[in-house]
């Protein structure tokens, strides 16, 4: 017996695996006879898989008990009594649309203009990011030239409050009373011109956004929103947490994970 | 429609689909977790799939055999997880070597495997051999095995049922499966070992 080179044992492997799915065409199957008579390690691969994978096919499903029909159906009596809860469904497909809208808008935010050059980005402070969605586009004009990081983690930051802000006004759901999270920045406009180091205004008084602080709609678009500016860190601090809520939640409610925004869950803390 | 039906609360409906479904329920939960709380586990994952029925959480994309099975791997993983942690709060008692005549051997379980070997459900040797080896090998292969090899689900299904596609799932069958092989074939040595006989004449 000589082994064969490891191209074919790996397509020779594979097809061991389709014979145990019975995938394999007659001639297919006479082919792979012919190869596992010539190369030991496959045969020796395909008679320790066929034996084990036979054990199983053998054994089959678990068998479960008789009794075990009635004692769910008689779990389940009052539930099936009870009327069957309205989902407002129209307000989670909402909450989507809007979030999706609000982080297109949030990455849109960023690009630079070439084109507009000594035009520093101009974001609103304070009161201004109250403004309803259709207001966002005016006040997120971008940026040109170099920024520096501290500067884009701000612009980040402030993309995510309106972009969440926007998210919560499609929901009318209200917001926290501080008129932002972390006050966006506000460059000298038409001043320092291509100087590129802007330096906020409001960052004195702005504090940095916590997870805590967020609505599961401001989670859902802060990590597009922070990846897009480059800081990374934070948008995978986001992520972690939005795919162990999104998980959390699914194993506590059995749905697939997703955007699911109960009454509760539409404010922040 | 049976689901709709179940969901407007017709009793009669939702029991055609729990007998349709509760033994491949069953089934995947007693490969996953052993066979402890299988029962309760089967229970509490129809008594959710019915709460988010009634609640208009499944809308009809999937199956809804798919969704349920979701529902059920969703609910094993998440009881794998619930005991892992619980020892991990218990502390070491629960793994601690155990004191034989020989002096003290490791408990070689893994530990978010329960395993019981006096449970009244084994029924058969190859039963017990394949418990055993599927309870040694990591919960992701235990978990493919047990919708593909197991409860023979097609490919196409199994990949809908964990949300991954088609190719990532077969490759995924093919690992478990080789896993598996090769823990059977230390089970075996052991065995062998055990009972003072070498039945497979060469080791590797």
């Amino acid at each position: 017996m000589k082994t064969g080179d490891r191209h074919n044992c790996r397509v020779t492997r594979k097809q061991v695996q389709a014979r145990l799915d019975g995938a394999l065409a007659p001639d297919e199957a006479r082919g792979l006879e012919v190869r596992l008579a010539e190369c030991a390690a496959c045969a020796e691969y395909a008679a320790r898989l066929d034996e084990a994978v036979g054990l199983l096919h053998a054994v089959g499903p678990a068998p479960a008990p008789e009794t075990l029909r009635l004692r769910i159906m008689s779990a389940a009596r009052t539930r099936l009594a009870a009327p069957p809860v309205r989902h407002p469904v129209w307000r989670v497909r909402w909450a989507a649309a809007a979030a999706a809208v609000a982080a297109l808008i949030a990455v849109l935010a960023w690009q630079p203009r070439p084109e507009a050059p000594g035009n520093v980005a101009v974001t609103p402070a304070g009161p201004e990011v109250e403004a309803t969605s259709p207001d966002l586009p005016e006040t997120t004009t971008p940026a040109d030239g170099p920024v520096s990081s501290s500067t884009r983690v701000r612009m980040a930051r402030a993309a995510t409050t309106r972009a969440t802000h926007a998210v919560y006004t499609a929901l009318g759901v209200s917001r926290p009373s501080p008129p932002s999270v972390s006050a966006p920045p506000r460059t000298r406009a038409g001043r320092s011109g291509a100087s590129g180091e802007a330096e906020p205004t409001g960052a004195g008084r702005a504090p940095a956004p916590t997870l805590l602080a967020m609505a599961p709609q401001r989670v859902a678009v802060a990590p597009i929103a922070a990846y897009a500016s480059g800081e990374n860190a934070f948008a995978d601090e986001v992520v972690g947490n939005l795919v162990a809520g999104a998980m959390l939640e699914s194993y506590l409610d059995g749905a697939p994970p997703g955007l699911t925004l109960g009454g509760e869950g539409g404010a922040p803390r | 429609m049976l689901v709709d039906r179940a969901r407007e609360g017709d009793a009669a409906a939702f029991g055609v689909l729990v007998d349709r479904y509760y033994r491949r329920i069953y089934g995947v939960v007693y490969r996953m977790c052993g066979p402890d709380d299988a029962e309760d586990l089967t229970q509490e994952i129809f008594l959710k799939g019915l709460g988010a029925l009634r609640s208009f959480q499944f809308q009809g994309t999937a199956s809804f055999r798919t969704w349920l099975y979701r529902i059920a791997v969703n609910a094993a993983i998440n009881e794998l997880r619930r005991r892992k942690r619980r020892r991990q709060v218990e502390g070491p008692s629960l793994d601690s070597p155990v004191s034989t005549s020989d002096g003290e051997v490791e408990r070689e379980l893994p530990d978010e495997h329960a395993v019981a070997p006096e449970a009244a459900a084994e029924q058969s040797e190859t039963q017990k051999v394949v418990r055993e080896v599927l309870g040694r090998i990591r919960p992701q292969h235990r978990l493919v095995l047990t919708l593909v090899d197991l409860e023979g689900m097609e490919y196409k299904e199994a990949a809908e049922t964990l949300g991954c596609p088609l190719g990532t799932l077969k490759s995924r069958v093919a690992r478990a499966r080789e896993a598996f092989a090769r823990e059977y074939q230390r089970y075996r040595r052991e065995e062998a070992g055990a009972g003072g006989l070498d039945l497979q004449g060469s080791g590797r």
